[in-house]
């Protein structure tokens, strides 16, 4: 049917130029719950603004730098067609959605978790005892049970209060103190870290 | 570990190891997966819309190059069923992340029946509307540069394919009732009318060009995909049965026709 390679591509309608360049506009107002009119950013601008504390998050559920961008990368392909429906806050309803998927898939067992004793060294800046902080840490993390590890992230990482971090996990604010509370005592006795402490300790 | 501040320390640096990805990277494998799940979705069974044009061809179209191998589909096909109608897929292209449209360029040694096709949720997103309602969405053929065809990228819709000699009539078919929802006359004809309509001999270069459009205007909507396809060998139309107002797509009138295992236009 075809006289050689057959079908070859043809100038677009559209300049390729204009179809690389992604506009970013401005989502304008949106009425908050109770009516009034609040700025909200174009999902561009979010992505643009959020995508890397976003990753930091996920990598640190997921201790895996692939999982975590797959999450990241899952949770805007969620949220994206409902973007011009968020109202108030969507960093916090992004984040509620990323949750929610990382904990689908623990659930599912699509991921499934074991502890890491050891990181491979990945050639990073950094002294001996930040690394075995590092390697330290990323274990304990992996021996938290999900919900726990999450709650140490929102709490400890993302700063959220306990009410914001309640919001995200769906529970309640007397849970999550609970839960950072049990997380905590694991970690202050989980070796990786008692080492590392202590390690640091005498060193210094 | 000491304190909260010690964990808070320590999260950081570990949080620090993550590498950065910049946002161009993370907003075109967002729209890569959007398109994914609506696909999945739509072959899954879900209201997506297609729209199935069928130019007509010969009857049995010969590949005068023998030489020639057909071509591999290319990526992002996978809408397209491998056989139509008694018909093989020669070749056939979906828009890509970021397209809008997209134009192709062959060189066919007989006229062959090309198929087009566009899905769109129904409340679609478009990067220059805030929101755009799949009834408004057009998508638009051209053949040589010449507007072939303009049609709504919602529901289901087969085309009808005549034998040769016949006037090519669309036949919209709503995959959920099996019933025609209207009745419309194409301006594309078989396969000897098109060819003259849009200036096309076999083995010159035939140029086809999709695109979507709302209110004439070019529109780029991310969650719609719409694509062409080259099929080789489409022997018979599906033909309309009507009986006491419903319709149906009647089976192929030889023993290989109709479409492919696995393929059901409907969903």
């Amino acid at each position: 049917m075809y006289r050689d390679a057959g079908v070859r591509p043809m100038a677009a309608v559209i300049p390729l130029d204009a179809l690389l360049e992604w506009p970013v506009r401005s989502r304008g107002t949106a009425a908050d719950s109770e009516g009034r009119r609040v700025e909200q950013p174009s999902f561009e601008d979010f992505v643009v603004a959020r995508s890397r504390q976003l990753q930091r998050t996920a990598y640190l559920l997921t201790r895996d730098h692939q999982l975590a961008q797959d999450l990241v990368q899952t949770t805007y392909a969620k949220v994206w067609p409902a973007w011009t429906r968020i109202r108030d806050d969507p960093e916090a309803y992004v984040r509620r959605v990323m949750l929610n998927t990382y904990t689908s898939w623990w659930r599912r067992k699509w991921r499934g978790e074991t502890p890491t004793e050891e990181l491979p060294d990945d050639g990073q800046a950094g002294g001996q005892g930040q690394i075995e902080d590092r390697a330290g840490l990323m274990a304990a993390l992996g021996r938290l049970p999900a919900r726990q590890r999450a709650v140490v992230v929102l709490r400890y990482f993302d700063d959220l209060s306990e009410a914001e971090t309640a919001r995200v996990l769906n529970c309640t604010a007397g849970n999550v103190k609970s839960q950072a509370s049990r997380a905590l005592a694991k970690l202050r006795v989980d070796p990786a870290l008692l080492d590392s402490g202590r390690e640091r300790g005498t060193s210094a | 570990m000491t304190d909260t501040n010690d964990l808070r320390r320590m999260l950081d640096e570990l949080a620090d190891e993550t590498p950065e990805l910049p946002a161009q990277e993370w907003i075109a494998g967002t729209r890569h997966k959007v398109r994914v799940r609506r696909r999945v979705r739509w072959t899954g069974g879900g209201a997506a819309a297609a729209l199935v044009l069928a130019a007509a061809a010969s009857v049995v179209p010969q590949v005068l190059d023998g030489a020639s191998e057909p071509v591999p589909p290319a990526e992002g096909d996978g809408v397209f069923p491998e056989r139509l109608y008694g018909g093989e897929l020669i070749a056939a292209r979906t828009n890509q992340t970021g397209e809008a449209a997209f134009g192709w360029e062959a060189t066919l040694d007989e006229p062959t029946s090309i198929v087009l096709f566009c899905q769109a949720p129904e409340d679609a997103q478009s990067w220059g509307l805030h929101g755009l309602s799949r009834a408004e969405l057009r998508v638009v053929l051209e053949i040589n540069g010449q507007q072939a065809k303009v049609e709504p990228c919602a529901h289901l819709h087969w085309y009808g394919y005549p034998p040769v000699g016949e006037q090519m009539v669309l036949r919209p078919f709503d995959g959920k009732t099996s019933a025609p929802r209207s009745r419309a006359r194409s301006n594309v004809g078989y396969a000897g009318d098109w060819a003259k309509r849009y200036g096309w001999r076999p083995g010159e270069p035939l140029s086809v060009s999709v695109r979507l459009e709302r209110k004439g205007e070019s529109v780029e909507v991310p969650e719609a995909e719409f694509g062409v396809a080259f099929y080789d060998g489409v022997r018979l139309a599906p033909k309309l049965e009507r009986s006491g107002g419903s319709g149906t797509i009647s089976e192929p009138e030889t023993g290989d026709g109709g479409p492919g295992p696995g393929f059901d236009p409907r969903p």
